[in-house]
C-alpha cells in the first residue's frame, strides 16, 4: 500500500513538475483494496486493470523501474513508450492491461476466465473496474457472460464514489453496484474499501469459490477518491470538506494504527519501510530519467507478431 | 480433388484445426446446436462439446473475452454472426483487440480469428447486409481476410487458426452454398497473397468476395467485345498484395477495382491510390472504382439491385475504359 | 498595333518553327499570357505577349516554320481592325533580322522533347512519349475528351517510322528476281572474264544504220555464239544442251525491278529487225505488258549498263543459261593504235560472266576475242545485218 502511495505522490508530483507526458489517475486513497485482492492470488493468475491502474500493477508485482520509465514514455518502459500510463500492462505477472475504456477490462476478464476453464487449470481472473464501468454495457454482458459459463472470475468494483466527475449517487440506480450481482445469479458483497483486512477477506473467498468452480463473485468495495479524476483536475464538483474528511480516513494510516496497536510493527519498523520505499521510488525516477526516449522509427514496431507485407 | 460447398470446406478446416489444436475454441451465436446460421458448422455438431458453445448475444463480451483468452494462450475463434453486428460490440475489437498488442509494446501474442458472413443477400435489409472491411483496413491492428472460393476459405481458415495475430474473416452470404473443388491431401493459403483467378491482357480487375465471381462473369461476357480481363483476387485485404497488382497494371496499363461495399472511401480508393503513387507512369487510363451507391442497403429487390454492384457495373466500367462507349 | 515577330533564340537561329498557338485569333490577350510554341533545331520557347490587346490575325501556322524577324501575329485594339486589312499585304515584304526576340519576353526555356502540362494525355502516353522523344502537341488523342493514351503513342511512332523510310513489301516480281537470283548464285561458280573493246568505229557504224549499240552487239553475238554454242547452251542435271538458235535474254530495267524479256530465234533476224524486236520488248517489259511466252527460253542474256556509269562488272547467271554479257560504258579514252600511236578512241569493257563448271576460263577468253574482233571490225555488219551466208 505504502510503495503504491509513495509512486503515486512521486507520479504527481513529476507531473506537476512538467516531467511526464500525457496524463495520470492517481489510485491515492484505494491502495487497500489492490494490497488486498492481490494478497489472495498467485503470480499466475490474471487481472485487468483500469485506467487508475499503477496500484494494480504494483500490487500484482510490477516492477516499479518499467513503470515509472513508461510515464516518462522511455524506450526501457513496461510498453517502450508505446502506452503510458493508462496501458501499463505486464502479461509475465498476469497483468493484462490498465486499460483506457471505462469497463473495457472486463470482456478481457472473461475471456481469461474462458481459457483458464477450457485449460482446466485452478487458475483466477480478476477485473478491477469503477463505479463508473458498473453502467456499461460491458459489466452487464460480462456478469451475464461469466454467470452462464460459471468462469473462474471475480469482478472487484472499485467504488471511489466518482466517475470522472459525475457522483455515483447520481448516475448509478441501485444504493450499492453488488445488488447487481442478484440480476445474474451470483454473489454479490459490499465491502469497506479502505479496510486492507476486509477486502482480503472478501477476496480470498471470491477467490477461493472461482477456483473450485464455484463460479464468479461480484466485490463491490467502497472507497474514496483522494485525487482529482486526473491530475490537474480543478474538482469543481465536490466540496474540499468532504475531501479532508476522507483523508482521515484513509486506508493506510488505519492500517499502520492497528499494526502498531496489534504490536506487529512499531514506529520505527514503519519508518525503516518508508525509508527503504522511498530510495526504491527515487531508483525508479533515476532509472526513467536516465533512460533513452524510443527511436522515431520504432513506432511502426509491434504491431503485429508477422507484419511481412504490411504497408505501415 | 473432391467438390464440395464453400460451407463444407470452411467446417473441415475448423474441424481439421481443432483436431489438431486443442488451445482452439469456438464461439458464437447459434453455432453449437444449429450449426450456424450458414451451415457452416453443421459438420462440427455434437463435436468438441467444451470447445464449440454458444453464447448470449452481448457482442462486446463475445469479441472481448477472445482477446483475454488469447491473452492467456488460447486460440479462439468468434463467429460474428452477421457483421452488421460487429458494430454492437466494436470497441472490443477496435479499441481493444487491434491495439493491446501494440500498447503494450508488443506483449503478448493475439492469436484469434473472428469471422462470418457479410454482403448482400435476399432482401436483408439495411442491419443484415453491409460489408464493413473498409473500416479494419482503416483501423490499425487487424488483419483482413475475405475468401472467395472453398479452396480459398478452407487453405486460409487453416493458416489463420495458426497465425499469431488477430485476423477477421468476412465470408460473403451468397458464397456459402457456391461448390468448388478442394484437395484431399492438407493444404496452407499464406496470407497477404493475391490470386489471379484469370489472367487476361487489356484491363486488371481487383476484387473479392463475390465480386470476383461477377467479374468473372463479365470477363465471359466481355470475351466478344474483344476486352481480355485480369481478375485479381486479393483474397486477403490487409496486408493486400501490392505486388502483385502492380505488376499486372504494368502489363495491362488499366485498372478497375470492383467490390461491394460503398463506393465512397471503400477500400477500392485506397487501392487506386496507391497505385497512381507507385505505378503512374503504367496507366493509361483513369482507374475506376465499382462499388455499392451511399445508401444503407434498401429492402425491395429492385432498390437492393440497384444498389449492389454485379457484374454488369464491370462490363460498363470495363467498355468505358477501352473507349467503346 | 503591334507585330509579334518569329523571335531569336540564341545567335545562330535563322528559321523557327511554330509548335501551336496558344491563343485564338479574335481572343483577348494579356501582357505576359503565353502566345504560342515556337521551336527552333534546338529548343522549344513559349513565347509570351509583349503587350495586351486583341489578337488580331494570325499571321504564321502551326506547323510551318517561318524567317526570324517575319511577323507572325499582330496584336492591337478593336478600332485597328480596318487599318490592319490594309497594311497585310505590305508586312511580309521584307525580312528583318534584327534582335526583335530581345523584345520578345520569353517564358521559359525547355528541351525540345519536354511535353506540354495542359494537353491530356495518360500517365502512361506521357511517359511514352518522353522516352520515345514525342512531342505531345503533335500526337492526336483518341482517348475520352482527346486524352493521348497509349494507343495514339504507339500509332504516332508507327507512323514516324513511316516517315523516316518507307517500308514497301516485296512485290511478286521482286520475289521472283530473289529466288532465281538465290539459285543461280548458290548453284553455279561464276566467274567473269572482262576485255576493253574499241567501239570507234562500231559505234559509227551503228549510228550510220540507225540502230543502237545493244543491237549491233546481238547481232553480232549472235554468230559467235553460234560457233562457240557452249556458251549458247543449257546446263541441266549432268548435261549440256547446246542450241542452235538463239534466243538472246535482255535484262531490263524497270520501276518495278528487273525483267528478262527474250528476244526469240535472235540469229534469224537482221539488224533492223533486232532493233525494233528490242525496243517493242523493253517498252512493253516497263509497263508490264510482257507476255508470260515472251520471258521463257532464252539461251544467252545480255546485260546493258553503259548507258550509266558503270565499266565492268559481273552479272548473275540466269540459269539455266551457263554465261551472260555485261556491256560497259562507252567512253572516250587515249589509245595505242598500230605503231603506237595514241589515239582517242571510244572504249567499253565486255564482261563475260560464265559457269566455270561447264566453261573453262580459256573458252571464255576465247569467246570475248571474237566477240571483240567482230565489234572492232565493223565491216561484218556494213551489210545493213542482214547475213547472206
Amino acid at each position: 500500500m505504502q510503495k503504491i502511495r509513495k509512486f503515486e505522490q512521486a507520479a504527481e508530483q513529476l507531473f506537476l513538475e512538467g516531467k511526464l507526458p500525457g496524463f495520470i489517475h492517481l489510485y491515492i486513497g484505494e491502495e487497500a483494496i489492490a494490497a488486498g485482492v492481490m494478497a489472495t492470488l498467485n503470480k499466475n493468475d490474471y487481472i485487468t486493470s483500469t485506467h487508475r491502474g499503477h496500484g494494480h500493477m504494483i500490487a500484482k508485482g510490477g516492477d516499479i523501474n518499467l513503470m515509472m520509465a513508461e510515464l516518462f514514455g522511455k524506450t526501457t518502459g513496461y510498453c517502450k513508450g508505446k502506452g503510458g500510463s493508462m496501458h501499463i500492462a505486464d502479461f509475465s505477472v498476469g497483468v493484462l492491461g490498465a486499460n483506457g475504456v471505462v469497463g473495457g477490462g472486463l470482456p478481457i476478464a472473461i475471456g481469461a476466465g474462458l481459457g483458464i476453464k477450457i485449460k482446466e487449470t485452478s487458475q483466477v481472473a480478476i477485473a478491477f473496474f469503477g463505479d463508473g464501468a458498473a453502467n456499461t454495457g460491458a459489466f452487464h454482458e460480462s456478469l451475464n457472460f461469466a454467470s452462464i459459463f460459471r468462469l473462474p472470475v471475480v469482478f472487484i468494483n472499485e467504488n471511489n464514489q466518482y466517475a470522472s466527475t459525475a457522483k455515483k449517487q447520481e448516475t448509478t440506480s441501485v444504493e450499492n453496484i453488488s445488488d447487481r450481482a442478484i440480476s445474474y445469479s451470483i454473489p454479490g458483497v459490499t465491502i469497506d474499501g479502505n479496510n486492507v483486512l476486509a477486502v482480503y477477506e472478501a477476496a480470498k473467498e471470491a477467490v477461493e469459490r472461482a477456483r473450485d468452480k464455484g463460479g464468479p463473485t461480484l466485490i463491490e468495495a467502497k472507497t474514496y477518491r483522494l485525487k482529482g479524476h486526473f491530475v490537474g483536475d480543478p474538482t469543481k464538483y465536490r466540496e474540499q470538506t468532504e475531501v479532508n474528511n476522507f483523508w482521515g480516513k484513509e486506508p493506510i494510516n488505519i492500517f499502520e494504527k492497528q499494526l502498531i496497536n496489534w504490536e506487529i510493527l512499531n514506529q520505527k519498523e514503519i519508518n525503516n519501510i518508508n525509508e527503504r520505499l522511498d530510495n526504491q521510488i527515487l531508483e525508479a525516477i533515476k532509472f526513467a530519467e536516465n533512460s533513452p526516449e524510443p527511436l522515431p522509427e520504432e513506432a511502426l514496431t509491434d504491431l503485429f507478431v508477422d507484419d511481412t507485407g504490411y504497408d505501415y | 480433388m473432391k467438390t464440395i460447398t464453400f460451407s463444407e470446406a470452411l467446417g473441415e478446416a475448423i474441424l481439421e484445426e481443432m483436431q489438431r489444436d486443442d488451445t482452439i475454441f469456438t464461439y458464437g451465436e447459434d453455432i453449437a446446436k444449429q450449426g450456424g446460421i450458414f451451415g457452416a458448422y453443421k459438420s462440427l455438431l455434437g463435436k468438441f462439446p467444451n470447445r464449440i458453445f454458444d453464447t448470449p448475444i452481448s457482442e462486446e463480451a463475445i469479441y472481448g473475452s477472445a482477446l483475454g483468452a488469447a491473452l492467456v494462450g488460447m486460440r479462439p475463434m468468434v463467429e460474428f454472426h452477421f457483421s452488421d453486428f460487429l458494430f454492437t460490440g466494436i470497441q472490443s475489437i477496435t479499441l481493444q483487440i487491434e491495439k493491446i498488442r501494440y500498447m503494450t509494446g508488443g506483449q503478448g501474442k493475439l492469436h484469434l480469428l473472428l469471422r462470418g458472413p457479410d454482403g448482400v443477400s435476399n432482401s436483408a435489409a439495411a442491419q443484415h447486409s453491409e460489408s464493413i472491411e473498409t473500416i479494419f483496413m482503416h483501423i490499425p491492428g487487424i488483419k483482413i481476410i475475405i475468401p472467395s472460393t472453398p479452396y480459398d476459405i478452407k487453405g486460409m481458415i487453416k493458416t489463420s487458426l495458426r497465425s499469431d495475430d488477430p485476423i477477421i474473416c468476412f465470408e460473403h452470404k451468397s458464397l456459402y452454398s457456391q461448390k468448388g473443388e478442394v484437395p484431399e491431401e492438407e493444404y496452407l493459403i499464406p496470407l497477404g497473397k493475391a490470386d489471379i483467378k484469370k489472367e487476361g491482357k487489356d484491363i486488371t480487375v481487383v476484387t473479392i468476395s463475390r465480386m470476383v465471381h461477377e467479374s468473372l462473369k463479365a470477363a465471359n461476357e466481355l470475351v466478344k467485345d474483344g476486352i481480355d480481363l485480369e481478375i485479381i483476387d486479393l483474397r486477403t485485404l490487409l496486408p493486400w498484395d501490392k505486388e502483385t497488382v502492380i505488376k499486372s497494371v504494368q502489363k495491362t496499363n488499366r485498372l478497375i477495382i470492383a467490390h461491394e461495399t460503398w463506393r465512397r472511401a471503400g477500400w477500392g480508393a485506397e487501392i487506386a491510390s496507391t497505385i497512381q503513387e507507385e505505378a503512374f507512369d503504367s496507366l493509361d487510363a483513369p482507374i475506376i472504382r465499382i462499388g455499392a451507391y451511399n445508401v444503407p442497403m434498401p429492402f425491395s429487390s429492385v432498390l437492393q439491385n440497384f444498389v449492389t454492384p454485379d457484374k454488369q457495373n464491370i462490363i460498363t466500367a470495363a467498355k468505358k475504359m477501352m473507349g467503346e462507349m | 498595333m503591334y507585330k509579334i515577330r518569329m523571335p531569336k533564340f540564341g545567335l545562330t537561329m535563322e528559321k523557327g518553327y511554330i509548335e501551336r498557338w496558344l491563343k485564338k485569333e479574335g481572343g483577348l490577350v494579356k501582357k505576359g499570357d503565353s502566345l504560342l510554341e515556337v521551336s527552333s533545331d534546338k529548343i522549344s520557347n513559349e513565347i509570351t505577349s509583349p503587350t495586351s490587346g486583341i489578337l488580331l490575325k494570325i499571321l504564321g501556322k502551326e506547323g510551318e516554320e517561318y524567317q526570324v524577324g517575319h511577323v507572325i501575329a499582330i496584336i492591337g485594339e478593336k478600332n485597328e481592325q480596318s487599318q490592319l486589312e490594309k497594311d497585310l499585304g505590305e508586312l511580309n515584304k521584307k525580312h528583318l533580322y534584327q534582335n526583335i526576340s530581345d523584345k520578345l519576353p520569353v517564358k521559359e526555356t525547355k528541351r525540345i522533347n519536354e511535353n506540354i502540362p495542359n494537353i491530356k494525355a495518360s500517365p502512361l502516353a506521357k511517359k511514352m512519349a518522353k522516352e520515345n522523344g514525342i512531342v505531345l502537341s503533335k500526337v492526336q488523342g483518341s482517348g475520352p475528351g482527346g486524352r493521348i493514351t497509349k494507343q495514339d503513342i504507339l500509332a504516332f511512332l508507327e507512323q514516324q517510322q513511316k516517315d523516316d523510310f518507307k517500308i514497301e513489301k516485296l512485290s511478286g516480281l521482286r520475289k521472283t528476281i530473289i529466288e532465281r537470283l538465290s539459285k543461280s548464285y548458290h548453284n553455279s561458280i561464276t566467274l567473269t572474264n572482262s576485255t576493253e573493246v574499241d567501239f570507234t568505229q562500231f559505234k559509227k557504224q551503228t549510228k550510220s544504220l540507225g540502230v543502237s549499240i545493244t543491237s549491233g552487239i546481238i547481232f553480232l553475238l549472235c554468230k559467235v555464239l553460234l560457233r562457240l554454242k557452249q556458251f549458247n547452251s543449257h546446263f541441266e542435271k549432268d548435261c549440256l544442251k547446246e542450241y542452235n538458235i538463239v534466243n538472246i535474254g535482255l535484262a531490263v530495267d524497270t520501276e518495278k525491278g528487273l525483267i528478262v524479256p527474250v528476244l526469240k530465234n535472235a540469229h534469224t533476224l537482221d539488224i533492223k529487225n533486232i532493233q525494233e524486236n528490242i525496243i517493242d520488248l523493253s517498252n512493253r517489259a516497263r509497263i508490264n505488258k510482257v507476255k508470260e511466252n515472251e520471258l521463257n527460253d532464252s539461251t544467252f542474256t545480255i546485260t546493258n549498263l553503259g548507258m550509266m556509269r558503270t565499266d565492268f562488272f559481273t552479272a548473275v547467271l540466269n540459269p539455266p543459261e551457263v554465261a551472260i554479257l555485261g556491256i560497259g560504258r562507252i567512253i572516250k579514252k587515249p589509245y595505242i593504235i598500230d605503231e603506237d600511236k595514241i589515239a582517242i578512241r571510244e572504249l567499253a569493257f565486255l564482261s563475260l560472266s560464265y559457269d566455270h563448271r561447264v566453261i573453262d576460263g580459256a573458252d571464255a577468253a576465247r569467246f570475248l576475242d571474237i566477240l571483240a574482233q567482230h565489234i572492232e571490225k565493223p565491216e561484218l555488219i556494213k551489210n545493213k545485218g542482214v547475213d547472206k551466208k
